[in-house]
This record gives C-alpha cells, sequence and structure tokens, in this order.
C-alpha cells in the first residue's frame, strides 16, 4: 500500500503525540499554571496550530497574528481555571481561539476591513489543480469572502470540519453542543455558503 | 441536492492559505508573554503590548520620579488648619523618605498598572523599583557621591550608565529645588477626607510644572508633557502631623484619549534607611547596554550615532520629529513595516532616545534648536539636519551625513537659505 503524504503526516502526528504522553503533557499544562518555563513550553507548542486557525478564519496573516497574540493572553490570565487533560486542552485552546476570533470579527467594521485585506492578497494562493491559477486564485477569494459573510457560528463550523479536519464530535467538544446541532449548524452553514457564491456569482460581470 | 452539497464541500477543500508561521513574531509574543507572566499570575489586569510597548510606562515611571520629588509641594497660601508653613519646613528639612506609587495608565483602550517603591536619601542618593505585578521591569539608582544615575533592567541583564553634569547631579533629588518648581502654581483647597483612617486636609492644582529634578531627564518630561494636555495634582497632608500622605497626579492627553493616574502614598518621612539598599547596585552578570556621557551629549556625538542607527534601518530617512516619544513610535512603526524582520538594537535605540532627549533639553534651556528630519536625509551632505545655539555668535550643526561643525550666525543663514 502507498502512503499518501497526508497518511505519512498523520502517522507522524500520532507518534508525536505517544511520544509526549498525556501524563507528561497533563503535568505540564499544571505546571504552566504558575512556572514560566513551563508556559513557554505550552506556547511553544500550541502556537502554530492557533495560528494556522486564525489564519483559516481571517485570511489575513496581520489580523491573524493580532488575534493569536490575543488568544494567548487569553490562556494564560485564564489557565489555572482549567481543569482537564491534554486533549480537553487541545479544545479548550479551539474554543478560546473560536472566541476570539469572533470577537475580532463582531464589528461590521472589522468585518469590512477583513474581507477587504482577503481581496488585497488575492493572488498570493496557491492554485487548484485543474484550471488556470488566476480563476483559482479568484475562487479561492470569492469562497473566503463568502464564508466572511457569514454568522461567525456558521463559518466556525466550516472551518473546523473542512479546514481543521475535525469529526463532528471533536466540533462539538470545542463548542460546548451536542454532536446533532452541530451537524444541523453545519447543513444550514453549507446551504448559506453555497447561497452567497451563487449571488457573488451572479454580481460577476 | 446531494450533487450540490459535494461541489461546496469540494469547493471548500480546495480552499488555500497563506499560514506558514512567522516565527518572529512566534518570538516576539513569547517574550510579551513571559514578560507579562507574573503579572497574570497574580491576577493583575495583565497588560498586553504594553510591556513591549513601553513607552507610556516609561514616561508613567519618569512622571512618579518626579512625583518622588513633588515632597517640597509648596503652598503659597491658604485659610485651613494645615499650618501649609510647617508642612514645607517639615519636608524641606527631610533627610529621607520611602514611598509607594501606584501608576494606571491606558494605551489602545488596554489599562495597566506599574507600581513603584521609591527611596531618597541624602546620605546614598535614589533608588526606584517598578514593578508590573511581581515583575521588576527596571531598577534605577541616582548616586550622590559616583554623580551617576544608573538603570538597571533584569529582563536583558543589562544596565545603562548615566554621567550626570554637575548641574543636574545637584538638582536630582534635592526638595528645595523642587519646591521652587511649584512655587509659581496656583491651587485650590479640597477641604477634609479620611485616608487609612487618617484625616487628611488636600489641596488641587493644575498649574504644576515638573521640569525639574530628573537627571538629564527634561527631554524625557518634554515626552511627558506632550502627552499630557492637562495636569491636576493634589496633595493630601496629616491634619495632626502636617505630613503629606497622599499625593495624586491626573495627567490626560490632549484628546482624552490617554490618561495617566498617579498615586503616591505609603510614606515613611525621616526613615532610616539601611546602607546595603544602594550597596552592589550593578549585579555581577549585568551588561553594560550604554553609557550616556555628558560630554557627548553636548558635542552632539550622542545624536549622531543614534541618527545613523535609526537612517541605517530606515532607507537613509531621519525621524520625522525628534522626541523620545516620536522615535520609539516610528521606530516599531518601521519594525511592523519590514513585518518584524528587523533585529532592532537596543543600546542603538537608547542612543537615540537620549539624543532625542538632550535636543528637548536644549529645547527647555532656550538654544533655538532646529530640527529638519521631514526635509533631510543621509544623501544631503550640505544640509543642515540639526542645529542649536552655542552662544551668541556660534552654532552647532549636524548636516545630513552626520557631519558636525560649528558655524557662525551668518555662516547658518546661508546654509539654510540654500
Amino acid at each position: 500500500m502507498v502512503m499518501t503524504a497526508d497518511a505519512n503526516r498523520k502517522l507522524l502526528m500520532r507518534r508525536v503525540d505517544l511520544a509526549n504522553s498525556e501524563t507528561d503533557q497533563d503535568i505540564l499544562i499544571k505546571r504552566a499554571c504558575s512556572d514560566r518555563a513551563a508556559f513557554a513550553l505550552l506556547y511553544r507548542m500550541h502556537y502554530e496550530r492557533v495560528f494556522r486557525y486564525c489564519c483559516r478564519r481571517l485570511f489575513n496573516r496581520d489580523a491573524a497574528e493580532d488575534v493569536t497574540s490575543e488568544v494567548f493572553f487569553r490562556v494564560m490570565r485564564t489557565i489555572s481555571t482549567f481543569d482537564g487533560n491534554s486533549n480537553g486542552f487541545r479544545n479548550w485552546l479551539y474554543r478560546i481561539a473560536t472566541n476570539a476570533v469572533n470577537d475580532h470579527l463582531k464589528t461590521a467594521k472589522r468585518r469590512a476591513e477583513t474581507i477587504r485585506n482577503a481581496a488585497q492578497e488575492y493572488g498570493c494562493g496557491h492554485a487548484f489543480a485543474t484550471e488556470s491559477d488566476k480563476e483559482l486564485k479568484k475562487k479561492n477569494l470569492a469562497v473566503k469572502q463568502a464564508l466572511l459573510g457569514l454568522k461567525p457560528k456558521y463559518q466556525t463550523v466550516i472551518t473546523l470540519r473542512f479546514f481543521e479536519k475535525m469529526k463532528l464530535i471533536e466540533i462539538a467538544e470545542i463548542l460546548g453542543q451536542n454532536p446533532a446541532t452541530i451537524r444541523t449548524q453545519l447543513a444550514r452553514a453549507l446551504s448559506k455558503l453555497q447561497k452567497e457564491l451563487r449571488a457573488a456569482a451572479r454580481l460577476e460581470p | 441536492m446531494n450533487d450540490n452539497k459535494e461541489n461546496i464541500e469540494q469547493v471548500l477543500e480546495g480552499v488555500t492559505f497563506d499560514e506558514a508561521p512567522d516565527r518572529g513574531h512566534q518570538d516576539l509574543l513569547e517574550q510579551k508573554l513571559l514578560l507579562n507572566f507574573n503579572a497574570a499570575r497574580s491576577g493583575h489586569n495583565a497588560k498586553r503590548r504594553i510591556i513591549m510597548n513601553n513607552k507610556m510606562a516609561k514616561l508613567a515611571a519618569a512622571a512618579v520620579i518626579l512625583i518622588g520629588l513633588f515632597v517640597g509641594f509648596e503652598i503659597l497660601s491658604g485659610t485651613s488648619s494645615v499650618s501649609w508653613a510647617q508642612v514645607r519646613q517639615q519636608v524641606a528639612a527631610v533627610k529621607a523618605v520611602m514611598y509607594k506609587a501606584k501608576i494606571n495608565a491606558t494605551e489602545n483602550g488596554q489599562p495597566f498598572q506599574v507600581q513603584i517603591e521609591a527611596i531618597l536619601a541624602d546620605e546614598h542618593g535614589t533608588r526606584m523599583d517598578a514593578y508590573m505585578g511581581e515583575q521588576l521591569l527596571e531598577r534605577s539608582f541616582t548616586l550622590e557621591d559616583k554623580k551617576t544615575h544608573i538603570i538597571i533592567m533584569p529582563a536583558q541583564k543589562k544596565y545603562i550608565e548615566v554621567e550626570l553634569t554637575e548641574e543636574n547631579r545637584i538638582e536630582n533629588g534635592d526638595p528645595k529645588l523642587i519646591v521652587e518648581a511649584f512655587l509659581k502654581g496656583d491651587y485650590k483647597e479640597l477641604g477634609r477626607r479620611e485616608i487609612n483612617g487618617v484625616t487628611v486636609e488636600g489641596i488641587q492644582s493644575s498649574d504644576v510644572s515638573p521640569t525639574a529634578g530628573f537627571p538629564g531627564g527634561a527631554g524625557l518630561i518634554k515626552g511627558l508633557k506632550e502627552l499630557s494636555g492637562k495636569v491636576t495634582a493634589s496633595l493630601w497632608v496629616d491634619v495632626a502631623t502636617g505630613w503629606p500622605v497622599e499625593i495624586t497626579l491626573d495627567i490626560t492627553d490632549e484628546n482624552g484619549g490617554e490618561q495617566v493616574t498617579i498615586v503616591v502614598s505609603d510614606f515613611q518621612w525621616d526613615a532610616q534607611i539601611n546602607p546595603a539598599t544602594f550597596a552592589s547596585v550593578i549585579p555581577e552578570d549585568y551588561e553594560l547596554m550604554y553609557k550616556v556621557n555628558a560630554e557627548n551629549l553636548e558635542e552632539g556625538n550622542q545624536l549622531v550615532e543614534g541618527l545613523k542607527y535609526f537612517a541605517q534601518i530606515n532607507d537613509g530617512k531621519y525621524p520625522a520629529k525628534l522626541s523620545v516619544r516620536d522615535v520609539v513610535v516610528e521606530i516599531g512603526d518601521i519594525y511592523k513595516a519590514k513585518s518584524g524582520n528587523l533585529q532592532i538594537d537596543d543600546a542603538q535605540v537608547s542612543t537615540l532616545k537620549y539624543g532625542a532627549q538632550y535636543f528637548g533639553t536644549l529645547q527647555a534651556e532656550g538654544k533655538d534648536p532646529v530640527y529638519n528630519g521631514q526635509k533631510v536625509t543621509a544623501a544631503d551632505s550640505d544640509k543642515v539636519l540639526v542645529r542649536w545655539k552655542l552662544d551668541r555668535d556660534q552654532y552647532r550643526v549636524i548636516f545630513g551625513d552626520l557631519r558636525i561643525e560649528d558655524v557662525s550666525t551668518g555662516r547658518l543663514a546661508e546654509l539654510e537659505a540654500e
């Protein structure tokens, strides 16, 4: 059997997860409440995950860096209230990041700015495999702008499901809802996204 | 419907992102977090972005240093039961005082607090410890005998040494001179209230002019004054003993956007000072970050070094304005514009800050200084970048290529006409 790059990556991640046994990470999380070095280690372990999630929500590096900063300051202030294991910590981190992104997008002005920034980054993305670069970048942008046009709760479930590749049960844990609710939200979110994309396509010259 | 669903899912799976993390941002954020770690842990409202962008903290600390010298707050007259003349006499006779101060400020809507613990002793000098939460940000000493001002930065394990001139050595910590600085101010009586069970009587002044007393710090004070559109100072004195109990200072910028509130309290007048407090000022493993030399400042070399660094990191352009506040802001902007890919040299930034501070001193001293950073670049070798008056007929000029020359008033007029 030939392993794909994605499968290889997942296997590697699993090995890394095993190497960093839960017990060690649980201890690290506890120590991070009062120990700067432990907190720094925890931060370094999770920075990339949080930053990528913010990029996938905001489509703009500057905004993603700002919100990532906000996330880790929130973590630092509230880590002593976290009572769980390392897996729960990852979910807790996603929850904080989701709230921080949604707070960032709360104002209409900020949202418009984010859409504008996404448009400015038009041309920076990579192409799909089967169409011309220009066409695919345009499509990429259209999807991002349509996503930003959705309510944050819909954008959140789409991002977690399709960009973070999470299962419904994981998304439910992060958002503190049951999986059936998430399934319904996801269906609605996809339907609304499709409508947004169709409306945008109609407006095209 | 299913086709549609599959189609949209395919579209989403094809979306790509520019999401490779920037190591510079990661490192910078880590530093910010760790610097604020103790404050956050101790339950203080951790004030992010403040330490890194700490011009407000610096200004606030400078304000407290001034406040430390407010002990000579002068009262011209009054009809209350407190004998203000007696307050003045008592304070002027004090040999040593300890106090604590809390500085609350906001920047970009984010509140933060710095605490100061200060010791002023005629015999030893002045020591100020500035904390955010439990984190020691900075410890500064002014040593009377060595005529030096030392700023110790534990986070970097470095220190800055400022050589005091005879003039500012005398000014530093001398309450009589500070009293004179406040003599011109008007005040209104605030009546009585209680502070921690002590009956106090207060006065308020909106005419405070804190321009003296900080060693070599007129430029820094100027930075503070630029920040402050309005200053309201209050002094509360124990009715029974005549000793000051609390001093507050509210500083609001011209737009009302940024505010600094300083409360100085916990005074211990004529306290017994342990000499060990001033011993081993510089820890053994600390490195000298920069030495500020009065001669270098006056010659203009300090300014030249700082401007040279700025032009290096800013494509040959000099700062648009020459004040501590402005150069710090501009360096921050350059750093941001270069997406964090610029390695900031703290020592060089300090050089520029002290140079800018000195330029502020020249303004305060009426030396007719002019700075043309918006018009003159490193390529303009014959244009006047900075100039100030040395005496009646002579000016010191720093040209665009950072050459220093002393020229006559007539020659300066020609150069500036060109």
